[in-house]
């Protein structure tokens, strides 16, 4: 059994977990209009870190998740030779050196913290975080290692920004997922943290299990999603298949839901293909944006969340059912409790990525 | 017990394959993976259109394949790919930075490639897989990321799986191999690498 929480993150919303959760309960988003930040110069919606700047913010973050553990698991875990770390992210320290943007971070965070494994870097485009997850999951299921701590983190950068823009892929609102209305993402920033172990005694407070999942390509196009779903069909029902959860027992599904057109079609499509359109559902981006590489593990973080308090959060964004398939997306809170949750994520590359978590 | 089938080493002046030279560079303009594209005769009109750590992915992938005399025992999502590199996409994120710094027109054609796994997708397009996917980035190549990796996408129901090393940007330092759950080398095939001996032979910073 493998166990996961010690969750935490940093986004636009605040510096901890703790002071996310007021304010998602209260459906406020971090989501703000920006001077001149665009590529001529217009105003744009993004989800800034107030007072994040600096080509090192990247490495920054790694180590401030890493120190966050502290008070949530036994410390001894970090250092430990039976602890890999793993990092998922899509260009990190790019604005320090575009030529290796890993390179330093990965070493300032190792020797900083006296790590005794080299972190291990999972880039898979917005997969990146649950793909990350999974593979410790795999890792620590085949007894490579007894813990593992994956941290997700992108910082935004002019880089991202007007090549998002070069696509006409963002927004001219903040995002509206799944909506009628939805054109585009809106790009954000953060950090989070997962810690998972063979061991349910490390953890400060109770965690929760994480039963695995799988990826699949979508064989069909590098920067368009699938029109039939074909990847995230796959990757969902393999991760069913191999976790053996029959599907009418998940009871919420943490999609990921950018606000293109084409991906929240796409995975409306996915999802009435599986059998799961009336699955309660929500996109997290309506909050703090798409932060890419991020984006799983800091969405796994607030799922943790809502399983703990038993609240479902309202998908941001969303009034008016704008796919062709529908879906039964939150339009308010909702209390209730969950035992078994679906998060998934599908990126450019054409890649797709499920996992299931559980409550113990 | 060696799990490595074929292999393939891709450098600036030669590309070995299970042992053997099989091309090197002709006193042709063409870089190199275009000489090679061409006396392969792959036509896939698609490669054209690649970066270069897309290019040497897709190379490499296709003379492997042909080493191995073709993957189609296997099922459409039966294959994985475990990729990694020190550089992520550099090379292409060098190009597309000059697009709006200096030609102030940022290229979406450029932008598009500015990931280090879309290889993986342009692989999985060319031969229609649907399986598992990684990409890791290390400064220096890491057999227990590979052997890892292999041995949980195993256990996930994949029976082959195809990766390697892809740095491009300072010269092709290119080394894919071929695993396969269920199949070993014949015994004549003594001294074969397996995926140590093959990292060590080809990278001797290892």
């Amino acid at each position: 059994m493998i166990y996961i929480g010690a969750e935490n993150l940093v986004s636009p919303l605040g510096n901890n977990l703790e002071e996310h959760i007021s304010l998602l309960e209260q459906n406020i988003s971090g989501i703000r209009s920006f001077e001149k930040a665009g590529f001529h110069g217009e105003d744009l919606y993004l989800a800034r870190i107030p007072g994040l700047a600096g080509k090192l913010s990247f490495r920054m973050l790694l180590a401030g998740a890493l120190r966050s553990l502290k008070g949530d698991i036994d410390e001894t875990v970090i250092t430990s030779g039976r602890t890999l770390v793993l990092i998922s992210s899509t260009k990190g320290e790019l604005a320090n050196d575009l030529y290796r943007p890993f390179s330093d971070a990965v070493r300032f965070l190792a020797d900083g913290f006296g790590l005794a494994h080299t972190p291990w870097v999972i880039s898979n485009a917005c997969i990146s975080g649950v793909h990350a997850i999974n593979t410790a999951h795999d890792l620590l299921g085949a007894g490579r290692y007894e813990h593992a701590i994956v941290i997700g983190c992108d910082v935004l950068s002019d880089f991202v920004i007007f090549g998002f823009q070069s696509l006409f892929a963002i927004s001219d609102m903040p995002c509206r997922p799944f909506d009628k209305d939805r054109n585009g993402v809106t790009l954000g920033e953060g950090c989070a943290v997962v810690v998972l172990s063979r061991s349910a005694g490390i953890f400060r407070s109770t965690p929760h299990r994480v039963l695995g999942g799988t990826s699949s390509n979508d064989a069909n196009h590098i920067s368009g999603p699938s029109r039939t779903g074909e990847g995230l069909c796959r990757t969902v029902a393999r991760t069913l298949q191999r976790t053996g959860v029959p599907k009418e027992e998940i009871g919420y599904i943490s999609a990921h839901g950018t606000g293109t057109v084409f991906n929240d079609e796409m995975e409306a499509i996915a999802f009435h293909r599986l059998g799961l359109d009336e699955v309660p559902l929500n996109s997290m981006k309506g909050y703090f944006g798409h932060t890419l590489g991020a984006a799983g593990v800091m969405e796994c973080v607030i799922t943790l969340q809502s399983m703990r308090a038993g609240l479902l959060y309202r998908s941001l964004g969303f009034s008016c059912p704008g796919t062709y398939r529908s879906l039964n997306i939150l339009t308010e809170n909702h209390r209730k409790p969950v035992d078994t949750v679906l998060k998934t994520a599908s990126g450019f590359g054409g890649c797709n990525a499920s996992l299931i978590l559980k409550k113990i | 017990m060696n799990l490595v089938t074929s292999y393939c080493h891709i450098s600036g002046e030669q590309i070995e394959a299970d042992g053997r030279v099989v091309y090197r560079p002709s006193g042709d303009d063409k870089p190199f993976l275009d000489q090679v594209y061409l006396a392969a005769q792959l036509e896939y009109p698609k490669y054209h259109k690649m970066d270069l750590l897309s290019k040497a992915g897709f190379i490499g992938s296709e003379l492997l394949k042909a080493q191995h005399g073709g993957l189609s025992a296997y099922g459409d999502d039966e294959i994985g790919l475990i990729f990694a590199n020190s550089e992520s996409s550099c090379d292409t994120d060098g190009k597309f930075e000059a697009s709006y710094l200096q030609t102030h027109a940022p290229s979406p054609s450029l932008f598009v490639y500015t990931l280090p796994n879309i290889v993986m997708g342009e692989i999985a397009i060319r031969n229609k897989w649907y399986g598992e996917g990684i990409f890791g980035i290390f400064n220096r190549p890491d057999t227990a990321y590979y052997s890892d990796s292999a041995m949980t996408m195993f256990a996930k129901g994949m029976k082959a799986v195809l990766g390697g090393w892809l740095d491009v940007h300072n010269g092709l330092d290119v080394l894919l191999f071929l695993m396969e759950r269920d199949r070993r080398r014949a015994a004549d095939s003594t001294g074969y690498p397996d995926l140590e001996q093959l990292f060590e032979n080809k990278f001797n910073h290892i």
